[in-house]
């Protein structure tokens, strides 16, 4: 034991010395590796979890808000709905609330001009929503996605807000986009000021187009806004009869325990009370996984790559000291301080790197993606490392180094001592 | 009479290579005795180094024995022999064989260190043994900062640091002029002067006449001494 530790301090003192005095451009160039292969295997695993997340939160912050209440799975509507937004505005935690009507349609674009019975209409079925602009903002801040026109008014009556991809220039037209035999796609040609007829129910109305709104959810972004009480009336719904509230709560309250309370208080009985997380389903988890696994993988190849090159590397340094390890061996240094000095340097070289990774991660790449999100098409990418899944990795990339360093030095050190030291 | 600190009975080194057989070594049975002084030589592949290389047990014999203060190294397992060559032997090789990112003192340091496990507080005697080699003054250079000459002393001192009782030197002077090879030569006297077997290979007759006795070999067997 004691020869042991002894070999292991002898060891250490000769990896102190090839690292002081050693080729600075070989340790600048295995440090190198291990510093990317590091991020490679931190952030691009949590860059792939980071875009299921993001995607759950831009549905959070963009439609669902942090609690969603919707019609039991039997109803039409949620059943007292005004009772409702006034219980769930009384509770601890709550901050705002938007409560939405809910109809199907079809917005045709061009319906002045005659057409040819063997065309398409240029038209397109969608979901209607119905808004208070003021409320609806305050949760999920529905003003921010208008990139053309304007957002909606409290007193505008015949406008509305189409999603982007509604319109033929942001979502083109092909059964891809959604088009049928009875419906294209997409409207061809309407820009904010043009009118569109929209059929709610069968009944035909005039609308003018006042902005194109466009988010990370479908649910923005296939949708058709207008003013709430304009909704009801067209739709002659009560007013207490509403489809959709989206709650966001007050920072640091939890969304489960909030949800929770609405239930135990009875709303349970008329609604459906969910977290934002809960209203996803579990494909938001399924596919949370899937990329989890998909960034283990990437980092697994990502380990291996790093132990194949820590291995040449060691290799190729230990062959070029092959006979100063001979001469080791000769002056009885034993094999265990020479290949223990080895796996040291080896450990030395991925302690730096990783050090320097996890500088460079927590320091830059971590704040600078949570300041400007990576613009993904369906959502925010942000990402995901937290400290103990790195420190996981971190630990899991030094003992891969470990192996590879100390098997190419065992490699050089078992060859016989004179053969070593006169080279042959 | 006392008994051999070293003894070959008939060892032989064979190497092949495809189907030659080389006899490096060809069945020598030698005797060497406590505080000697014994010069190795013979003509270039006679079989010198490798009959060197046998009886400091960097290699091991392809036939007979190679006993050091009595035991049979053939038995010894592998970390047995490298305790031996630690503790026992110093080593001068042809080359100096310094490790280069070691400074000299660090260099002559090294084999007690992995022997005592004492580094810092310890260095005094590597001190004095580079001082003793006329080096007190370049215990901090680098191999490369250093001449050929003292590149040679700095081995020497390691050879000493943890007191051998047989001292290998293996054409010591090989690399170097004629002053500094008298100089190594003076320096190898001394020690044996002092009490510590010496085995030296050596081409040249006129450092082979230093010693007390001479072996000369021919083809791998020896032929006087």
């Amino acid at each position: 034991m004691y020869m042991t530790l002894r070999s292991l301090r002898v060891g250490f003192f000769l990896m102190l010395r090839y690292l002081r005095r050693g080729s600075p451009w070989a340790s600048l160039l295995i440090v190198t590796i291990m510093f990317l292969t590091f991020l490679n295997v931190v952030v691009v695993r949590g860059v792939l979890v980071g875009l299921p997340i993001g995607a759950s939160l831009s549905y959070e912050h963009e439609y669902s808000g942090q609690v969603l209440v919707t019609p039991l799975a039997n109803q039409r509507h949620i059943d007292r709905t005004n009772y409702i937004e006034q219980f769930i505005a009384a509770q601890e935690g709550y901050r705002a609330h938007t409560a939405r009507y809910l109809a199907s349609g079809v917005l045709r674009a061009d319906f002045e001009r005659p057409q040819k019975a063997s065309l398409l209409p240029d038209q397109v079925g969608a979901a209607l929503v119905g808004i208070d602009p003021y409320a609806e903002d305050r949760v999920t801040q529905l003003s921010s996605l208008v990139i053309e026109g304007r957002y909606l008014r409290e007193g505008d009556t015949s406008v509305v807000l189409v999603g982007s991809q509604l319109l033929e220039r942001y979502a083109g037209n092909t059964p891809e986009s959604g088009g049928t035999p009875e419906t294209s796609g997409s409207l061809s040609g309407v820009y904010p000021g043009d009118t569109i007829r929209l059929t709610i129910d069968d009944v035909a109305g005039e609308y003018e187009v006042v902005g194109v709104v466009e988010g990370k959810v479908g649910e923005n972004s296939r949708r058709v806004f207008m003013v709430d009480r304009h909704l009801r009336k067209v739709l002659g719904r009560s007013a207490d009869k509403k489809d959709e509230v989206a709650i966001v709560l007050t920072s640091g309250a939890a969304a489960t325990a909030y949800a929770q309370t609405l239930r135990d208080a009875g709303l349970a009985e008329f609604a459906t009370v969910q977290t934002s997380r809960e209203s996803q389903g579990q494909f938001l988890d399924d596919i949370t996984d899937t990329f989890n696994l998909l960034g283990n993988g990437v980092g697994f190849i990502g380990i291996i790559v790093a132990a194949i090159t820590v291995f040449i590397m060691i290799f190729i340094v230990a062959l070029n000291r092959q006979k100063q390890i001979g001469i080791l061996k000769g002056i009885g240094i034993n094999r265990l301080t020479i290949e223990s000095s080895y796996v040291f340097l080896s450990i030395a070289y991925a302690s730096v790197g990783i050090g320097l990774g996890v500088l460079v991660l927590y320091g830059v790449i971590a704040p600078y993606i949570a300041e400007n999100p990576i613009d993904f098409p369906f959502a925010d990418g942000i990402l995901v490392a937290p400290w103990d899944d790195t420190f996981a990795r971190g630990l899991i990339l030094i003992a891969t180094t470990l192996i590879a360093g100390y098997l190419p030095a065992r490699l050089i050190v078992q060859k016989p001592t004179i053969n070593a030291i006169l080279g042959r | 009479m006392q008994a051999p600190v070293i003894e070959t009975r008939d060892v032989k080194k064979h190497f092949t290579i495809g189907e030659v057989v080389t006899r490096a070594v060809d069945g020598i049975s030698i005797q060497i005795h406590e505080g000697e002084f014994v010069a190795i030589d013979g003509m270039s592949g006679s079989g010198k180094s490798t009959l060197l290389h046998l009886l400091s047990l960097l290699d091991r014999p392809s036939e007979g024995e190679v006993r050091v203060l009595g035991e049979d190294t053939s038995r010894f397992p592998r970390q047995r022999r490298v305790s031996m060559r630690l503790t026992t032997f110093g080593y001068v090789f042809q080359d100096y064989a310094l490790i280069p990112e070691l400074t000299a003192l660090e260099n002559v340091l090294l084999p007690q260190f992995m022997q005592t496990g004492c580094y810092a507080s310890c260095s005094k005697r590597g001190e004095e043994l580079l001082a003793r080699v006329g080096l007190g003054d370049r215990l901090h250079n680098l191999p490369n900062q250093l001449s050929g000459g003292e590149q040679q002393r700095v081995a020497i001192a390691r050879a000493l640091v943890n007191k051998p009782r047989i001292l290998f030197a293996d054409e010591p002077t090989a690399n170097l002029d004629s002053d500094t090879s008298e100089n190594i030569m003076g320096i190898i006297k001394e020690l044996h002067g002092q009490g510590i077997t010496v085995m030296m290979v050596t081409h040249e007759p006129e450092y082979a006449a230093r010693a007390e006795r001479i072996i000369t070999l021919a083809d791998g067997r020896v032929v006087e001494g």
